[in-house]
């Protein structure tokens, strides 16, 4: 992974604020595709993760244990995602009263997939999205979240076998649709 | 080998984890087992379903839109601190560029010294003397600050070269990183140690200006905080043998209160030495700061005399 989060973290707290830039770099990707799983519209997973990017930077002086930023990172985006699907409930309430006829979603580009993995359960979920949507190697996972090898290859072995069970379920929903 | 230890071992051999040996074995039961085949072709279709929607999902640029919210949240949050909307301009100003940035830090680091915390605090109404003091400062070539901080156990050091009239500003942390900015030249090194690199930006003209006029961001700092008051004294000492004045001040914010000393030649009119600790509400020592200043004919004059290495990487954005 070379420099760590917590470098950077110690130079957006030593008033650097341009290089929380990196961190921003290297999470975009698995918030967009956690949130997206969450949130099913493009557009809303970007702005949520945007919320959760600020709302980290100015949480940065309360996150204790450096090392853990990444899943602290997460547990922000999941209170986001939360409040975007209530306040998108209340929209749609709203909607109804107005009979107002909203524009479809944009759904993302693998919808079904991120769906999937957003419901996968926590520690499966943080393997697959730092090694596909984190640019990490097994290698680097494994460093990353403090645990052996064989443990990232048994985790990522589980979640493959957990996706296709619930893409093939989804698949097989569309077909009786 | 049998499927089921074949099964087990599948993602470690697609992720090409596997020793040589362990390689083989798999693939000599994979040319003779069609379903275990028939996985491997699932498990790498699901990957490259994977690989493909992160690398959608990589090529959208948050970068710019989370920085631009980060700097303007932060603004309206200074708002909110500061009462005096010229502060907020001031710092704004400061903000936006790394030159001023580090300009700031050795004024901010002054003038917290004398028992100012950031946008309310207080200073010793004596600011005819500092005034008298900032025009000295001014004339000098080169300004040298050294500020050494404890804070839980932590020490960290910070180093700054300034000069107003060749507008450089140089600056050295215990980090490793390394900058020199030379405003004529409109030309900024950094060196990162992390990434081992020396990157070269230009430097706006704005930033120059604010560079060039550093002090005076000092001089709007001091009015604005002698509209507060605070317990202060000065004494007459001595500092390195030498006849100095010793202004001591005390403030509190908070629940915390801040104790600082600034002391001062009295034959050049320049500050040499200064301290300043933070306490707690129940007196316990947080935050410990020593500054030492002086004044060298020759400053810095690239980079490498700063003490960035001379054998790493430079990546110049300028000619992009």
């Amino acid at each position: 992974m070379g420099v760590t989060d917590g470098y950077y973290i110690g130079r957006c707290l030593d008033g650097h604020p341009d290089d929380f830039r990196y961190l921003v770099r290297r999470y975009q990707g698995v918030l967009l595709a956690h949130l997206a799983g969450q949130l099913g519209n493009r557009d809303t997973a970007e702005e949520a993760a945007q919320e959760t990017l600020v709302r980290a930077y100015f949480g940065l002086e309360r996150l204790k244990k450096r090392e853990s930023f990444f899943a602290w990172l997460l547990g922000i985006a999941n209170r986001v995602a939360k409040e975007q699907r209530r306040s998108e409930q209340r929209r749609r309430r709203i909607g109804d009263v107005l009979s107002e006829t909203a524009a479809e979603p944009e759904l993302s580009q693998d919808y079904a997939l991120e769906r999937a993995i957003a419901a996968l359960p926590e520690r499966y979920q943080q393997v697959v999205l730092l090694r596909y949507y984190g640019n990490c190697t097994c290698s680097q996972v494994a460093e990353q979240l403090a645990m052996p090898l064989g443990t990232v290859t048994k985790r990522l072995s589980r979640a493959y076998a957990m996706l296709r069970e619930s893409l093939q379920q989804d698949e097989n929903c569309e077909v009786q649709k | 080998m049998n499927c089921e230890e074949c099964k087990e071992l599948l993602v470690a051999y697609v992720e090409n984890l596997l020793a040589e040996s362990q390689k083989q074995a798999i693939e000599s039961h994979l040319n003779t087992c069609p379903p275990c085949r028939a996985e491997l072709t699932q498990l790498i279709a699901l990957r490259d379903r994977l690989a493909a929607n992160g690398k959608a999902l990589a090529q959208n640029d948050l970068e710019d839109k989370v920085l631009n919210r980060i700097v303007r949240e932060q603004s309206s949050k200074l708002r909110e601190v500061s009462k005096s909307n010229k502060q907020t301009q001031l710092w704004r100003i400061i903000m936006k560029s790394r030159i001023t940035k580090i300009a700031a830090t050795a004024m901010v680091i002054i003038v917290t010294l004398i028992g100012i915390d950031y946008f309310s605090g207080s200073v010793d109404p004596t600011s005819v003397a500092w005034g008298k003091m900032i025009e000295n400062m001014k004339q000098l070539p080169w300004m040298h600050i050294i500020m050494e901080s404890e804070r839980d156990g932590g020490k960290q050091r910070f180093e700054v070269w300034i000069s107003f009239e060749s507008q450089v500003c140089a600056s050295k942390r215990s980090s490793g990183e390394v900058s020199y900015s030379d405003g004529q030249k409109h030309v900024e090194y950094r060196y990162d140690p992390g990434e081992k690199v020396i990157k070269i930006s230009y430097l706006s003209e704005d930033i120059t200006k604010g560079s060039a006029s550093v002090l005076n961001f000092w001089e709007s700092w001091l009015k604005q905080v002698t509209e507060f008051s605070t317990e202060s004294t000065i004494e007459t000492g001595q500092y390195n043998g030498r006849k100095a004045r010793i202004y001591k001040f005390k403030a509190s914010k908070n629940e915390m209160s801040y104790e600082s000393m600034i002391t001062v030649d009295i034959s050049r009119n320049l500050p040499v030495f200064g301290h300043q600790k933070s306490f707690d509400s129940n007196g316990n020592l947080i935050k410990a700061k020593d500054l030492y200043f002086d004044y060298p004919e020759e400053g810095p004059a690239s980079i490498y005399d700063v003490g960035a290495p001379r054998n790493v990487r430079i990546i110049d954005n300028l000619s992009k």
